[in-house]
């Protein structure tokens, strides 16, 4: 499932990506996190990308992780205001080259060829519009300042994080007297405000807090300029001055204004935005010129981790009730509300999300319900800046809340009057998310259209937490309604069944594949399977189960509904060979006579009939039979008459859930069914025992229930004993069968020792 | 032949840099980024006649701009140690570099470590001793092994080198394993469940410590010296989940009863919105007072003196700060002491 965090990173991903300058082919994406698995369908186009909060519906390591740092932004910003600088003459491309990659002795051979009119621009600038146009239009002081910031880079950007920035610190005080020599100098108010930026981060870098707002007042007096985003670049570096020299709420301030003004500052302002205690929110409250500046304190606060988002959003509203930020803050208090509340009845992760991340929230219907009533209020007072948005928004919160007719009657007629397209998408995933989770009852109708959802609508594919949701209310409408067959086929696949076969799922399967007008769905799921046999497997199947079980007359019922044809089709083996030791992968005696398992059990029947009514061969018969059941288990070289998956490490796994015949396998999340089971054959060899008159067959009757005796200990578990191998070893030692055994069997030998 | 003898004499000149192994001396943390001790820290140290100042000089973290380790928060000195200070550079190392960087990588990092370490290192003093703190685990036990057999090239073979242990290392050393160095820290806190609200004390909960150190600290292979905490936190639960952690906080801060409302047992719920040491509370968040007192420190001392196989040569209090010795007095901290004497 996607989270919410997870989309927005994608879509503002593709927001940077598409509109930088500087844009970078591949965006990556933040790797799985580990947090609740709940599903989102908001996605963060719903609010304008603008906003300066929009981005921070992410955390910082995601937006990172997501699109890089704001350097980025910062570059593009800075890019953009040379570019109109210049009337966007020169390739803005060519400027940023020029500005950020050339060298400072490119740019001294530039400077050297605007002061020369006969000297040429230096090669490696030749196709470089911006160096053409400045040595074209002789911009002396352009070349200059752009010599005096690649001097100062250094020392803003250290290359190596290891050098100690402070040993540093005289180069940079020499820079600073430099710079204040080139500003008094510099006659554009362009430069001269650029000037004052290099100089006063460098003041700043060299942590001399106090010379930094002294130079901010000799400095800023002196430049008149255009509005620029440097501005707000030296109104951050003044902001870390002062909170540096203990003026915490001035700059507290002014890092506010950096974040809501300036987006290639925003993150570092937000960063640096520090409240100590309520004294000093009420004086920053104070220090505000205007409500709107008020308005974006307090959607600064909202940023804090775990918010309480609704807290904020009514203080904003209070103070300005269209600002921009309520928006982004609506968006982020339903994606909590969604996380909390959406299919939590029907995830099939909701024991974990509540276990492990205490989701949904105690506290949740109570933000709920206070969210449900903010935009109730905002939408009737008709003052936010985006009114579709929250009449949307309305109704999402209606389905969250499980109000599904107050959310259709919100929902209706919206789609017409709705014209951006990007809210009309919203709006079509929210109608849709309200058709699939109020689907309560299991029916053909109801079938079908999830079918038609899954198959042929393009919301359904466009939001990737689709497939996730109509999954999930498929299992839980199946499971109420007892629908063993189709919630085995939506889960597993039917090769899987093989591996751990269970009777109600293959009788319901049975069922459903008999049924002559199937639904969208069914047929879908029958088809998926693509097996012309499905009802002869599902006999064949059923049948050696059975016999697994020791239920012989089920077995031959089942079997004999197997199409003769087919048949042989299937298992075919001869179980009666007599192994003293047992070995899965030994070779087989290829002369006996194979039988399919319906055959096996009629012989049993045969073997049985002779014995009662012909004492004199009833041991050797119940013997066979036993042999055979025994061979057939998990423990014998004839596994497959009542397995078709057998695994080494099965014995050495707990068992999964209370059946312990079911065992854990890495390829099979529901398990792999073993045939453990010895009792059936135990059981024959015992009436063999009983009547035995040969003391050589009795002993290979106590040798084998001995076998018997201990793999059930073996898969069971349970007190150990030794019945069998005591009574062999008491009285039949002097059979020759025993003999032999002894030579062979190294824990008879090592019981008989001990 | 002669030099032969000489050889097997290095190990007791080694052994003659640290303390008698007869008696445990008292040493102190020092976490902050600016070392300027004042006169109550001075105060503890001389009272408690400690000879060793364990002093992080950076943590070590993953930058992921630039793909490389960098170190953070290098130590700034405002103090000149005395001569009989023992100054011991701690190093903290993170996961998050360890689990991005790469094996060839690690010669040429530790290089960078160790010129690092000099510069930060008072001059007029000589390190004797290096410590590298870092919460290895199973999949990261190589990496970091091998950063500290790089950095022990880079210092003369007199240096002595520890490794702070955490009682997860102590229990799990067949899987952590045990990292290449002389002596390790036994850090005997923070052993609680921090982000359960229903925990009586994440900082030491001895009836969790048992289940780590039970048969285990005996088996443990490097001779242990240990550290005790003095420290308390706030722990910020918000819809049931934890938050934040307020270091330092304490009653004190949470006697205005307009904002908070003592529950039991060092509990507090927020019934007004309100900022508290920089974040801000909600009403209805929660709030744990974690603290080691001086009871619960006192019984944990008897117990790792117990618990130990023998005497640690030093024990060491986490950490040196005005704030947090505020609340201890001489005689509680000589207390302390008492078991390992």
């Amino acid at each position: 499932m996607m989270s919410f965090r997870k989309s927005v990173a994608l879509s503002i991903s593709l927001v940077i990506a598409f509109t930088s300058a500087m844009a970078q082919s591949r965006v990556c994406l933040p790797d799985y996190r580990y947090g609740p698995q709940t599903y989102s369908f908001l996605r963060p186009t719903l609010v304008n990308p603008t906003i300066a909060s929009a981005p921070f519906l992410l955390p910082f390591q995601e937006i990172y992780e997501t699109y890089g740092r704001q350097e980025r932004l910062q570059v593009r910003t800075n890019l953009q205001e040379w570019h109109e600088r210049f009337c966007e003459v020169p390739d803005i491309n060519d400027m940023g080259r020029l500005i950020y990659q050339a060298s400072i002795r490119d740019l001294q051979a530039l400077e050297s060829a605007v002061l020369n009119s006969r000297l040429p621009v230096p090669i490696s600038l030749q196709s470089n519009s911006f160096a053409a146009y400045i040595k074209r239009h002789e911009c002396k002081e352009t070349v200059e300042y752009l010599i005096y910031a690649k001097r100062c880079e250094p020392y803003a950007v250290l290359e190596d994080p290891w050098a100690d920035r402070q040993k540093y610190v005289p180069d940079m005080r020499d820079l600073i007297d430099q710079g204040l020599q080139q500003f008094r100098r510099t006659e554009s108010h362009y430069y001269r405000l650029r000037y004052a930026y290099q100089i006063i981060r460098l003041a700043h870098y060299a942590r001399e807090y106090q010379r930094v707002l002294d130079l901010h007042e000799y400095l800023m007096p002196k430049t008149d300029n255009d509005p620029s985003i440097i501005e707000y670049w030296i109104m951050g570096h003044r902001a870390g001055a002062l909170r540096a020299l203990g003026q915490e709420v001035e700059a507290a301030y002014l890092f506010s204004r950096v974040f809501e003004e300036c987006a290639g500052k925003r993150e570092s302002a937000f960063r640096s935005f520090r409240v100590r205690n309520d004294t000093q929110w009420r004086e920053l409250l104070e220090r505000c010129t205007s409500p709107e500046e008020q308005a974006t304190l307090y959607a600064l606060q909202a940023q804090g981790d775990n918010a309480r988002v609704i807290d904020e959003m009514e203080a904003i509203y209070a103070l300005d009730p269209d600002n921009h930020h309520l928006e982004v803050l609506l968006v982020k208090a339903m994606a909590v509300m969604e996380e909390d509340f959406l299919g939590t009845s029907f995830n099939r992760f909701r024991r974990e999300n509540k276990r492990y991340h205490n989701v949904p929230n105690i506290k949740a219907g109570q933000e709920l319900i206070r969210l449900q009533d903010f935009a109730r209020l905002v939408v009737r007072n008709q003052e936010p800046a985006n009114p579709m948005l929250w009449e949307i928004a309305q109704g999402y919160l209606a389905v969250l809340a499980g109000d599904f007719y107050a959310a259709t009657e919100h929902f209706e007629g919206l789609e017409a009057r709705t014209r951006d397209p990007k809210l009309k998408s919203q709006l079509r995933a929210m109608m849709l998310v309200l058709e699939v989770v109020r689907m309560d009852e299991l029916n053909d109708a109801v079938e079908n259209r999830l079918a038609e959802i899954q198959f042929d609508n393009a919301t359904y594919r466009s939001y990737p937490d689709f497939p996730d949701l109509v999954y999930d209310k498929l299992v839980s409408l199946y499971a109420q309604n007892n629908q063993a067959g189709k919630l085995y086929l939506l889960r597993y696949s039917f090769n899987d069944l093989w591996v751990n076969p269970d009777i109600a799922i293959i009788d319901s399967l049975l069922i459903l594949s008999a049924q002559n007008d199937l639904n969208r769905m069914e047929r879908s799921l029958l088809r998926q399977e693509a097996n012309l046999n499905m009802r002869n497997d599902l006999h064949n199947l059923k049948g050696m189960l059975h016999l697994a079980q020791g239920n012989q007359i089920p077995a031959i019922e089942a079997l004999k509904q197997i199409d003769n044809v087919a048949k042989n089709d299937y298992t075919r083996l001869n179980p009666f060979e007599e192994r003293l030791i047992d070995c899965i992968n030994c070779a087989r005696q290829d002369s006996f006579r194979r039988y399919n398992r319906e055959q096996l059990i009629s012989r049993f029947q045969e073997l049985e009939y002779e014995a009662l009514a012909d004492q004199s061969v009833g041991a050797r018969n119940f013997y066979l039979i036993g042999l055979a059941l025994y061979n057939m288990t998990y423990f014998g070289y004839a596994w497959e008459g009542m397995d078709n998956f057998r695994s080494g490490i099965s014995l050495k796994v707990r068992p999964i859930g209370d059946d312990a015949n079911v065992r854990p396998h890495p390829n099979y999340p529901d398990g792999n069914r073993e045939a453990f089971n010895c009792q059936p054959a135990l059981q024959y060899f015992e009436t063999a025992l009983g009547l035995a008159k040969s003391p050589e067959l009795a002993a290979r009757a106590a040798f084998m229930a001995a076998k018997c005796e201990q793999n059930l200990y073996f898969a069971y578990g349970g007190e150990r004993t030794y019945k069998y191998f005591t009574l062999l070893r008491d009285q039949y030692s002097g059979t020759s069968f025993y003999q032999e055994a002894i030579e062979e069997c190294a824990y008879l030998e090592y019981f008989v020792n001990r | 032949m002669k030099r032969f003898l000489f050889l097997l004499l290095i190990p007791c000149l080694l052994a003659a840099c640290e303390p008698s192994g007869k008696t445990t001396r008292t040493a102190f943390y020092h976490w902050k980024t600016s070392v300027e001790l004042d006169s109550l820290e001075l105060g503890v140290l001389d009272h408690l006649a400690s000879d060793r100042l364990y002093v992080k000089y950076f943590d070590l973290d993953w930058d992921e701009q630039r793909g490389q380790a960098i170190p953070l928060a290098s130590v700034q000195w405002e103090y000149s140690p005395a001569a009989d200070l023992e100054i011991v550079p701690v190093i903290f190392i993170t996961t998050r570099v360890l689990e991005q960087l790469s094996d060839r990588a690690i010669p040429a990092v530790a290089k960078k470590m160790a010129a690092h370490i000099k510069k930060l290192h008072p001059q007029l003093s000589q390190i004797t001793q290096i410590q590298v703190d870092c919460d290895w685990t199973p999949s990261t036990k190589e990496r970091f092994f091998s950063l500290v057999r790089s950095l022990r090239k880079a210092f003369p073979p007199s240096v002595i080198w520890s490794a702070t242990i955490r009682l997860h290392q102590i229990r799990d050393y067949r899987q952590t394993k045990v990292p290449p160095v002389d002596r390790g820290m036994l850090m005997f806190y923070n052993m609680g469940s921090l982000r359960t609200w229903e925990e009586t004390n994440a900082i030491l909960n001895l009836e969790a410590a048992r289940t780590y150190m039970t048969g285990a600290v005996a088996a443990y292979p490097l001779p242990l010296d240990v550290a005790l905490p003095l420290y308390h936190w706030g722990a910020i639960f918000r819809r049931g989940a934890l938050t934040y952690l307020i270091n330092g906080l304490d009653e004190n801060a949470l006697d205005d009863t307009t904002r908070f409302r003592s529950l039991s047992n060092g509990r507090y719920e927020v019934v007004k919105n309100t900022y508290l040491e920089t974040y801000y509370l909600y009403s209805g968040d929660r709030i744990r007072l974690d603290r080691a007192t001086p009871a619960a420190v006192q019984q944990a001392a008897d117990a790792v003196a117990d618990w130990l196989p023998q005497k640690p040569r030093y024990l060491a209090f986490y950490h040196l700060d005005e704030s947090v010795l505020a609340s201890w007095t001489y005689d509680e901290l000589s207390q302390i002491c008492r078991p390992f004497d």
